[in-house]
């Protein structure tokens, strides 16, 4: 009797080790997710059985950090979902698998223009692109009807306006006793918002996809720059730009104490506020196109967006599952299922019913005039960042004029690819 | 001003940024409860600082009492390539140590947790200066009454050193209690985590925001171990506590 | 010298932990500054990062900046400690314990409630700060966009961080002189003044050299405060050895050059500490 029973108890545990053998396993990391997401994942693992997915949560501010020290142990996660300036990184570093291989015809005509070039390094394709979040120009629609110019405000189609107008509507929101805008200059993140600003003058930070060298020095990019400090000088933005950073904007912003800005992904802490009584309204924030003077070309659409990224270094088989979860996360069902009302697709044909009607304005813009060139993809993205925002509050703290500042900066650029 | 900053933590602990007391509420810490393993985060706080702080109170009063009333060869030198440890950058340290932690097998285990943050320099240090201060005719005088290295330690210097244990241990599970790089890095499942780093993985809310008022409950539940720790221990620095502690 | 063999044995648990968490990773660490060093590669380069540093222009900011804040933080920070240690050690158990009470209590707010509040203070236009000088008619001060007065806002952070645990333990070496030998003084003609200087200064020798030497090599290494409230800027005023460390490393992978500074630093570090200890116990025997 005993023997049989050992014989069963064996057959049995064969049979689940074949079992098991079936599965796959696939080490994934991200930051915290929400509800949404963590029923996303569930939602994956029914239509994937053959794939187990094992899921590991880390704070935001130390997904980098620990990506990191697992490169240098060797063992890097499997699939990683982060944000595209850090995952670029680990492209640069030549960590990442190749993707190209699970794109088809149609893709390449699909994502938004400059998204597959943004996304590759080396001449590979090496992240899938999700969760953009748009950083155009937005304005406190209810300040502007407070101060009777909410009829110079641009409407459709393409919502555009001038220059001049948008100063008139600047001095319109002054004349409240708010500030119309607000500069930051002090920490790395937040970058593509000072750079718009750049871009209404017409300067960027690169052109035409060359690294090497910084065009923010251009005549364009000093005139912007002059023209940030005197605002500041005339009371149009708060003083103190080098040392107040991106999150001292936003709580600014969400206290209804700026008119205009460059995002509005804020949204959500807005209506945290007004519910808990720390501000009197939720401002109607209403998306426009990037004012710009004369003789500039319709400005790109600066966005940011994260990644799924499949580190190298596994099996075929666990691979091929890495790609499939990668796939899905930058693919239409997982935007389908987090549908907030800004976030953008990153493809054209995706469904957008869901969005706002700024998020309508925001893909048609994107789709046309394309995404802009922030330098993610460059080996150095860091260190110009960093060396971008000293420039910056040199010459905002009057150490350097801004002609001076942005030469420097554009020479130790330069010297980075020595 | 430093005053201020106290009255400011306090106030902020409990409130939202606006400084007024809303109408209380409980939701927060209901949420928090109920939707992640706080009761794990908490015990593993509880193991790793615990563990912690009594291997590094006894490792430290060991080599401290050594340090301050032995003579011994080498004894300069020792002593500063330990204090040495304490002068280089902790990420210059960090790389190595994680790769090496990891070859010993260490990683995602309490040993991985607990087994590195034992060794403190700075607490050896504050032992010896503490106990250069313990009269060595005490010492004397049990040894010739017979006493063992041991019995020296454990019956007259322990007795004696009750203010430093009680520095010690509250500072060390106050440092390690609140850790939270090294058991972020050397751990890689929720339920190995600690106290303040579930803290911050529950506060989170899509788009990069923070829940305040989870984050808020979750600092508070963090903060009340150390209060209590610090009441029990309150005793041993009452004045009066002189028993025979001062050199000539 | 007398040899106590059993002093080996009591030594043996910390160094058996040092060496294996701490000496080989140390070694490792250093050892790195002979390279080129990305996150898998690695080139002999012999002393060409130790070149590359000493010519870097932010070299000397990086430790002018380090210095002027160890200064301060270690002046400021002792000063105030034991001002206040000794102000508190006259009264009552009670009160005593109340007020060690309330100054522990910042060391236990860590993490991101800390680095909100610290920011809101020194915020310009609402922040704390400058709302209580405002009071006192002084115009707002632009804390962090000034670079002298980011170093000082550091400084003052790391202050109030450090205060608490340095009040408690001069209280305890304070409450450990016998009352006797007050009275003996006393009785001799001493006045508060003399009894301060020759009696409670010596006795409490100890303690001080401690917290003087953790202290300033605490000062040294200051990271996370520099990190939360002004990333190194503003245009790298409070950019110190270590964050540099930090930036060369985790930000830009160039470990060998970190690792470089780090071995600055211990060279800075080494010989200050040393000298400090060496001084003052000096004094100490009588």
């Amino acid at each position: 009797m005993k023997k049989v029973f050992v014989i069963a108890l064996l057959v049995i545990g064969l049979g689940l080790a074949a079992f098991a053998a079936d599965k796959v396993t696939i080490r994934f990391w991200t930051g915290p997710p929400d509800e949404v997401v963590l029923g996303a994942f569930e939602y994956f693992r029914e239509q994937n059985p053959d794939i187990d997915l094992v899921c590991e949560y880390i704070p935001v501010g130390n997904l980098r950090e620990k990506v990191l020290l697992a490169l240098t142990a060797g063992e890097p996660p499997d699939v990683l979902y982060d944000y595209i300036g850090r995952t670029s990184a680990w492209a640069n570093g030549g960590f990442l698998e190749p993707l190209e291989d699970t794109l088809t015809e149609e893709d390449y005509e699909d994502y938004m223009p400059g998204m597959i070039e943004l996304n590759s390094i080396g001449g590979h394709f090496v992240s899938y692109p999700l969760s953009i979040t748009f950083r155009g120009y937005a304005v406190n629609r209810t300040l502007c009807e407070q101060a009777g110019v909410a009829d110079l405000l641009p409407t459709e189609p393409g919502r555009n306006w001038t220059f001049e107008t948008f100063m008139e509507v600047a001095n319109a929101i002054k004349g409240l006793g708010i500030y119309p805008f607000g500069f930051f200059a002090k920490g790395a993140s937040g970058d593509y918002y000072m750079l718009t600003y750049f871009q209404m003058f017409g300067a960027s930070l690169y052109e035409n996809g060359d690294y090497t060298k910084t065009t923010l020095n251009s005549e364009a990019g000093v005139r912007a720059l002059q023209w940030m400090i005197d605002m500041v000088g005339q009371g149009y933005a708060p003083k103190g730009v080098a040392g107040l950073a991106d999150d001292d904007y936003v709580a600014m912003k969400v206290r209804g104490q700026i008119g205009m800005s460059g995002w509005v992904d804020s949204l959500e802490q807005l209506e945290l506020n007004f519910k808990n009584g720390i501000i009197d309204y939720v401002p109607d924030w209403y998306m426009v196109s990037l004012p710009h003077v004369e003789g500039i070309p319709g400005p790109p659409a600066y966005m940011a967006w994260s990644t799924a990224v499949v580190f190298k270094g596994q099996s075929a088989e666990k691979l091929a599952a890495s790609k499939r979860f990668a796939r899905f996360l930058g693919g239409e069902e997982f935007y389908k299922m987090r549908s907030t009302p800004n976030g953008l697709p990153q493809c054209k044909s995706y469904n957008i019913d869901h969005l706002s009607e700024n998020g309508k304005f925001q893909t048609e813009w994107a789709s046309v005039n394309g995404v802009g060139d922030l330098g993610y993809a460059s080996p150095f993205y860091l260190e110009v960042r960093d060396l971008q925002y000293v420039a910056l509050q040199e010459a905002f703290m009057g150490l350097k004029r801004p002609k001076e500042a942005l030469n420097d900066f554009a020479d130790a650029v330069a010297k980075l690819w020595e | 001003m430093v005053k201020g900053s106290f009255e400011t933590m306090g106030t902020v602990m409990k409130v939202p940024p606006s400084f007024i007391v809303h109408t209380p509420t409980l939701r927060n810490y209901v949420t928090l409860i109920l939707k992640h393993p706080v009761l794990r985060w908490t015990l593993n706080s509880m193991i790793v600082a615990v563990s912690v702080t009594a291997g590094s109170v006894l490792v430290s009063c060991l080599a401290g009492y050594a340090f301050a009333k032995k003579e011994f060869r080498g004894k300069q030198g020792l002593f500063w390539a330990l204090l040495v440890t304490m002068m280089v950058p902790f990420y210059t340290i960090l790389i190595p140590r994680f790769i090496w932690v990891k070859q010993l097998g260490l990683y995602n285990t309490y040993a991985g947790m607990i087994l590195p943050l034992i060794f403190s320099a700075g607490s050896i240090f504050l032992a010896r200066q503490y106990m250069t201060t313990i009269s060595s005719e005490l010492i004397d005088a049990a040894k010739i009454d017979g006493a063992s290295e041991v019995q020296v330690f454990l019956y007259i210097i322990v007795p004696i050193s009750k203010p430093l244990i009680a520095v010690l241990s509250i500072f060390g599970f106050m440092g390690n209690w609140s850790a939270f790089l090294w058991p972020l890095i050397i751990t890689s499942s929720s339920s190995m985590r600690t106290l303040p780093i579930g803290i911050v993985t529950a506060a989170a809310l899509p788009g990069q925001l923070i829940d305040i008022g989870v984050s808020m409950a979750g600092a508070t539940l963090v903060a009340l171990p150390m209060f209590i720790v610090f009441i029990c221990f309150q005793k041993y620095f009452i004045k009066g506590i002189t028993i025979g502690s001062i050199k000539g | 010298m007398k040899r106590d063999r059993s002093a080996y044995l009591f030594i043996l648990p910390a160094f058996l932990f040092a060496s294996i968490f701490l000496f080989i990773p140390l070694g490792q660490g250093i050892y790195l500054s002979l390279f080129k060093a990305g996150i898998t590669t690695r080139e002999f380069v012999g002393f060409k990062n130790f070149i590359k540093m000493g010519s870097d222009p932010l070299f000397w900011l990086e430790i002018k900046n380090t210095f002027i804040i160890v200064i301060g933080l270690v002046v400021l920070n002792l000063g105030l400690s034991l001002f206040i240690a000794v102000a508190i050690h006259k009264l009552s158990n009670f009160l005593q314990s109340f007020f060690r009470f309330a100054f522990y209590l910042p060391g236990i707010c860590a993490g991101v409630v800390t680095s909100m509040v610290w920011i809101w203070i020194f915020n310009p236009t609402y922040g704390l700060l400058n709302y209580m000088l405002s009071l006192m008619g002084i115009p707002p001060i632009y804390w962090l966009s000034v670079g002298d007065t980011a170093r000082l806002a550091v400084i003052m952070m790391v202050c109030t961080w450090m205060l608490g645990s340095h009040i408690i333990l001069f209280l305890a070496a304070l409450n450990a002189v016998p009352e006797t030998m007050y009275e003996a003084a006393r009785i001799d003609g001493a006045n508060a003044v003399q009894r301060f200087f020759y009696i409670t200064i010596p006795l409490i020798m100890p303690m001080t050299v401690y917290i003087l030497v953790t202290t300033t090599v605490g000062a040294f290494q200051i990271w996370e405060a520099i990190y939360m409230l002004t990333a190194g800027g503003p245009a790298y005023a409070t950019t110190n050895i270590v964050y540099r460390v930090y930036q060369l490393g985790f930000s830009y992978f160039r470990f060998g050059e970190a690792a470089a500074h780090g071995v600055l630093l211990l060279c800075i570090i080494f010989p200050i500490a040393f000298f400090q200890f060496r001084y003052l116990s000096k004094k100490l025997e009588f």
